[in-house]
């Protein structure tokens, strides 16, 4: 099996949307149901102003808090990292929703949650995620850290490295490259 | 068994309008509008339903745990109080699981919870529970009816067992999330156990006054009945004051709370957007009123004491719905705990759907309350 | 949603007999989508995306008939297989319920059209034209259309005398285009690659969107080379520069004279390549040797030190250092923008960068072959041109490939053109003034090839002949090059990946059956295959080879060289003096020139624009996911600095109006730092007036909407940022 996980570099993200919308279309998703967020942060005041745009998505947590609160187990983790949702068993009652501090679930037209799956049926044929391929800054890189040749070693193992909501220990399998602006 | 007519009276035909508002809201989530009938978001997924779900389940827990008082502690003065506390469990636990239902999007694929439980959540275990709170709520009140109080005492012993873990539970459902300061930590625990006594209490002075308003109960005399009314005035009084002290110190603490999502969620409660609800409904009409006409009475007027059950209610009501939406006005801090939160709260309120299926299922219970009471022997 | 036949479709609609027929088999269907999704084969199709004139080369996924997605051509000089998000939009615009789905004939004057038949669409519109033609002379006959997508009316025109081939230009960069040609003999674009600094003033690639261009600027930048960013507005490539600087708007020319200054003055400029390469030195040295940092730094509101450091900072890099030519900004702007255009080519010069590693290269380019000519008939002699571009006495200066769009109505009234025939273009909201361009409508015929029920259709047209989706149709093929430097030029071309589900053509036929119906035989006797096969021939492509990599690299044939330069000018040099210009009486050299208009008054500020990432111009607010995400992000709201809102007690969200000389318009406000105080910006995307196009209708306001139609007498730009208007609070 594979050990899949995602840097994210915000300092190259111009916040373009194109992430979000690539998603959508290869997820056939509707306009209201998006998987991407991008959090934007205007520091400063003029003329000194900064910009941080930073890409949000589900993070595919090892000790996931919706896969801990879902009664039924309808969210469950595959072996390779990935998190998912097994739709049949989902009651909605979303407390996965309640629970996920990144806001990553939104709720679909049939009443279960979705969210990010890392492109979980194209990677396992050795495609890349949509949000991966379709950014023109590259601000995504998603690897397998099962290979020992993958940049994502390297990447990741950086002091420059940080992740979201650390206090929460929910052990995200998303590394984002430091803020290099004020 | 009596069998009497059932005489429509005003209240049937309440009760009968506001079932059907309740259907309405329901027609109109499952043909018309899907899930936009209700009101809620990804960013705030828990509303008004929830806060209804929370609202009737533990007003039919508290109902249990103060009716219990006659099976369980052998108070007999509570005893005449047992038939209708039970009744009233049932159909507030039963209302509660509808409300419940219509919630959820998929209610028919509760049976995962039998096939594929999840035992870290908390939400299993409250199905788990409050299931078996019911079956046992159905059985007390079989054997009760039947007059057999030695295998009703049996019951009701383990039924009072479960119905603190699952009060208890219910509040961890809230308490279990770390991603809600508001509500992570074991505070809604004991808010849960609290408000379910003031719940209990206020439910069974409503009854109480209704059943004995003519003071013709066999084999009590009048000075019990209202030596059990000035109880259970007592009891609410005593409750009201506990939860009251409990409000306070959660909003104190989390005020002052290092954690800043928690701060400026209490602060949204008691200054911003949920202001008005708070203080008027939660504070105002749910405590200090109902607290000022016992107190005032010296809990003899039944009167009164109804009136500050039917407050006190509406004060519960309110109470849920503020700390639901407490917990979720605050836009998480996704990036890390320092982060500055951006000055806009997530939007919410309750749709006319939402309103009307709580509403509706007060209306159910009055409407079968008002049935049993002529077709059952409830004394 | 299955794809409803032709044949039946037709049958539907010709059923319904009143005023406007709307779209039967539209509608974006997202239940299909996710159940499309699930199962059937998947079969990929080249093509070029449609989102902006930068053509991304895609790779169109269809399953079971249906659009699933698309990606990037990694091959293609402008993607390098990377799609924006306007990309993505557009091809499900193919499911657009906003597209108009036969011919419609107009027949009142509230904008009620009623659909026919291509063969009554032809007959009329033909008949029509010929009548006109034959009573008036060709000459009246106007193409207005974007430009650089077809050459189809050109054959046409050929035929009939007329030489009014109009391109929307003057909105967009005729300054810029005009200069370059007249200074150096034409564009010249920047190698990010190998630059160490890089400055870009009204430039933002990361808003109007190259995606090979911001892939290979952070790549630049994380190897170490410094971007400069100068724009009155915090754009989106400032996010990731390494400094943003506000300038006053209206006043980069004076900045700009700045830098040459510093340049010139300190000694930093390549003297050897001035020397060798440069005509005009002199002449403008000694018009601008007064025109000190100091001087720049009052007028622009730079501080002369930062102007100076930057000036040291590009002479230190160059060659490996430019100012980006740009496209868009300040290219159609100020009363000064000739100017500005010009005094970016002296400070590329000075740079001695032209032809240099890290510096500008002209494109790389090819020809096609043709299809053997079909028509044998008469053509006509061409009358002058109607808007007056490159004649004597009218506009002498300006291109006569771009042409003058933005005052067609004064040509109608003063009855120089009685047929207008839109391609692709829509003035009506990219142009200046949409009252005055309603006016178009009084033409005695007006015709619409576009492919949704835009403005220009619903207010103007006569015959709406709809144009099909990119999707939908297989073309002749282009060349790849342009906007940033490549080596190589490249060849890509459409194929037809979807079945058309409505009524609509390719312009290749509607340009078959209109000249058939005008009487002119065998005018295109090729099917576009054929012109395909024609088009690759001389190159040794096979059309099986295009569509099998999508798109082709040939040699490469412009790379770095030391000597030998030489620009296709008068001179064979870069032209400092443009003689055209002595010609007609200016100077040739460019000096400090004010703004046209300037705020002054408390509520007074400069509306300017851009371009926001997720929308393509004003073509994409009908689309439901493009539009989602302007809901989410407020992206209507008209920019304004905190300091300006905070005076006039505007916070964000609040409504305001806005008045202009022309018309008065709510809006709400962004309150932000990241914005020069003097003046509030609009995104270009906004202000859809049709009501047809649903989503976008009402949304916002437009620049286009505040100023009037004005034509500069050089360049034949419209000035689109001399526009001050005054702001109050309130009104909705």
């Amino acid at each position: 099996m594979a050990n899949y996980v995602m840097f994210i570099d915000p300092n190259k993200c111009t916040g373009c949307n194109a992430c979000r919308i690539a998603c959508q279309m290869q997820w056939g998703l509707t306009p209201s149901v998006n998987y991407n967020h991008l959090i934007e942060q205007e520091t400063g005041k003029y003329p000194k102003v900064q910009r941080m745009i930073i890409p949000i998505q589900c993070q595919h947590c090892d000790d996931a808090p919706c896969q801990k609160v879902c009664p039924t187990g309808a969210t469950y983790k595959r072996e390779d990292g990935i998190v998912l949702i097994d739709a049949k068993k989902c009651i909605g009652c979303k407390y996965c929703m309640v629970a996920c501090p990144y806001n990553a679930r939104v709720i679909n037209e049939e009443g279960v949650p979705e969210k990010c799956r890392f492109c979980a049926e194209y990677v396992a044929q050795g495609e890349t995620p949509a949000c991966v391929s379709t950014c023109m800054n590259e601000v995504r890189i998603f690897g397998d850290l099962d290979d020992p040749a993958s940049p994502l070693h390297e990447l990741i193992n950086n002091q420059d490295v940080v992740q979201l909501r650390p206090d929460l220990n929910t052990k995200p399998r998303i590394y984002y490259a430091k803020s290099k602006r004020g | 068994m009596k069998t009497n007519k059932y005489q429509k009276s005003l209240w049937t035909y309440l009760a009968f309008f506001l079932l059907l508002f309740g259907v309405a809201g329901a027609i109109n989530k499952y043909f018309i509008s899907g899930e936009h009938a209700f009101g809620v978001s990804p960013e705030v997924p828990w509303g008004a339903l929830i806060s209804g779900y929370v609202f009737f389940a533990v007003a039919a827990t508290g109902t249990g745990l103060v009716g219990s008082l006659g099976h369980v502690f052998h108070l007999k003065k509570f005893e005449p109080l047992s038939k209708r506390a039970l009744l009233a469990s049932i159909l507030l636990l039963l209302s509660a699981f509808l409300v419940l239902a219509i919630e959820l999007a998929n209610p028919f694929k509760m049976i995962y919870l039998l096939l594929s439980p999840n035992l870290s959540s908390p939400i299993l275990w409250m199905g788990v529970f409050y299931g078996i709170y019911l079956i046992l709520l159905f059985g007390e009140f079989y054997f009760t009816m039947k007059d057999n109080h030695k295998v009703a005492s049996g019951i009701a012993y383990f039924s009072f067992v479960v119905k603190l873990a699952a009060i208890i539970n219910l509040g961890r459902v809230f308490g279990y999330t770390a991603s809600r300061g508001f509500w992570e930590g074991y505070y809604y625990p004991a808010y849960m156990v609290v408000s379910a006594l003031v719940s209990g209490a206020a439910v069974l002075l409503i009854i109480h006054y209704f059943s004995t308003k003519d003071f013709k109960v066999p084999g009590y005399a009048k000075t019990q009945v209202e030596s059990l009314g000035k109880n259970l005035s007592q009891i609410l009084a005593v409750a009201l004051l506990i939860f009251a002290v409990f409000q306070a110190i959660k909003v104190g603490i989390s005020l002052n709370a290092g954690d800043m999502a928690t701060a400026e969620a209490a602060k949204a409660l008691i200054s911003g957007p949920l202001a008005i609800s708070f203080w008027a409904m939660e504070v105002l009409v749910g405590i200090v009123a109902p607290l000022a006409l016992l107190l005032g009475s010296k809990f003899t007027s039944m009167g009164k004491a109804f009136w500050a059950g039917i407050l006190t209610m509406a004060g519960m009501l309110f109470s849920r719905l503020d700390f639901v939406y407490a917990g979720q006005i605050i836009p998480l801090q996704i990036v890390d705990a320092t982060q500055q939160i951006a000055q806009v709260y997530n939007a919410y309120s309750p749709t006319w759907s939402e309103w009307s299926l709580i509403i509706g299922a007060l209306g159910l219970i009055i409407l079968v309350f008002d049935y049993a009471e002529c077709k059952l022997a409830l004394d | 949603m299955q794809p409803i036949s032709r044949r039946s479709f037709l049958k539907l609609a010709a059923a319904a007999t009143t005023a406007v027929a709307l779209p039967q088999g539209l509608k974006i269907d997202f239940q299909a989508f996710a159940e499309e999704a699930k199962a059937g084969e998947v079969t990929k199709v080249p093509s070029l995306c449609n989102g902006c004139s930068s053509y991304c080369g895609v790779w169109v996924y269809v399953k079971n008939g249906r659009l699933w997605k698309i990606e990037g051509n990694k091959t293609h000089m402008k993607s390098r297989g990377h799609i924006c998000a306007r990309g993505h939009g557009v091809a499900q615009n193919v499911y657009n319920p906003g597209r108009v789905t036969q011919p419609m004939k107009r027949i009142d004057d509230q904008n009620n059209f009623q659909p026919i038949t291509w063969e009554q669409a032809f007959q009329e519109v033909g008949q029509k034209m010929k009548a006109l033609v034959e009573e008036h002379g060709g000459d009246k006959f106007v193409w207005l259309c974007h430009g650089g997508k077809e050459s189809y009316a050109q054959q046409f025109m050929d035929i009939i005398g007329s030489d009014n081939y109009i391109t929307h230009y003057a909105t967009c960069f005729s300054a810029k285009t005009n200069i370059w040609q007249n200074m150096a003999g034409g564009m010249f674009n920047s190698d990010f690659d190998n630059a160490k600094t890089m400055l870009f003033v009204g430039r933002n690639y990361a808003g109007g969107i190259i995606p090979a261009a911001m892939k290979r600027i952070t790549q630049a930048k994380s190897k170490g080379a410094k971007i400069i960013v100068v724009d009155p507005r915090f754009c989106e490539l400032a996010t990731i520069a390494d400094e943003w600087i506000p300038i006053r708007p209206g006043t980069d020319l004076a900045f700009f004279l700045g830098i040459a200054h510093t340049l010139i003055s300190e000694d930093l400029y390549d003297k050897k390549f001035v020397a060798e390469y440069v005509y005009g030195f002199e002449e403008f040295w000694a018009h601008n040797k007064e025109f000190t940092a100091d001087k720049a730094a009052e007028i622009c509101g730079i501080p002369a030190e930062k102007i100076r450091e930057i000036a040291r900072a590009l002479a230190k890099d160059a060659p490996q250092a430019f100012l980006d030519p740009g496209y868009h900004g300040l290219a159609a702007h100020y009363q000064n923008s000739n100017e500005t255009m010009a005094l970016n080519v002296i400070i590329n010069a000075l740079l001695g960068n032209f032809w240099k590693a890290g510096g500008l290269f002209p494109a790389a380019s090819t020809t096609f072959g043709h299809p053997e000519a079909t028509y044998y008939g008469p053509v006509a002699a061409k009358g002058p041109r109607v808007d007056g571009a490159g004649v004597s006495g009218e506009y002498p200066l300006v291109e006569p490939s771009r042409g003058i769009p933005q005052r067609i109505p004064d040509l109608i009234e003063k009855g120089r053109v009685k047929i207008v025939f839109f391609y692709s273009y829509n003035p009506l909201r990219s142009a200046p003034e949409p009252e005055y361009q309603k006016k178009i409508k009084n033409a005695d015929l007006v015709v619409s090839i576009n492919y949704d029920w835009n403005e220009t259709s619903l207010y103007t047209a006569h015959y709406i002949l709809p144009e099909n989706h990119y999707l939908e149709r297989t073309e002749h093929p282009k060349v790849i090059n342009g906007n940033i430097y490549w080596p190589a030029a490249q060849v890509a071309t459409r194929f037809k990946a979807l079945e058309s589900t409505t009524s609509s053509l390719a312009l290749l036929d509607i340009m078959k059956g209109l000249t058939k119906a005008y009487g002119i035989e065998n005018l295109y006797g090729y099917t576009v295959e054929e012109e395909l096969e024609a088009a690759l021939g001389p190159l040794g492509i096979s059309v099986e080879e295009l569509k099998e990599k999508g798109c082709i690299e040939l040699m490469p044939t412009v790379l770095p060289k030391d000597e030998g330069l030489t620009f296709s000018t008068f001179t064979g040099k870069i032209e400092f003096s443009i003689g055209a210009w002595r010609k007609e009486g200016y100077l040739g050299v460019p000096t400090w020139v004010p703004p046209l208009v300037e705020p002054k008054n408390a509520n007074e500020f400069r509306l300017i624009h851009g371009k926001q990432p997720w929308h393509s111009h004003i073509m994409t607010t009908n689309n439901p996911y493009l539009m989602a995400i302007t809901k989410e992000k407020n992206g209507t709201y008209m920019w304004m600095n905190s300091s300006r809102a905070a005076e006039l007690g505007i916070k964000e969200g609040d409504w305001v109006t806005v008045t202009s000389e022309i018309t008065s318009k709510q809006v709400q406000v962004h309150v932000t730092e990241g914005l020069h105080p003097e003046c509030v910006w609009l995104p270009s995307t906004y202000g859809t007036f049709s009501e047809k196009l649903e989503l976008g209708y009402g949304q916002g306001v437009n620049y286009n909407d505040f100023i009037p139609a004005r034509i500069d007498k050089k360049t034949g730009h419209v000035m689109g940022q001399e526009c001050v208007v005054t702001i109050t609070k309130g009104g909705k």
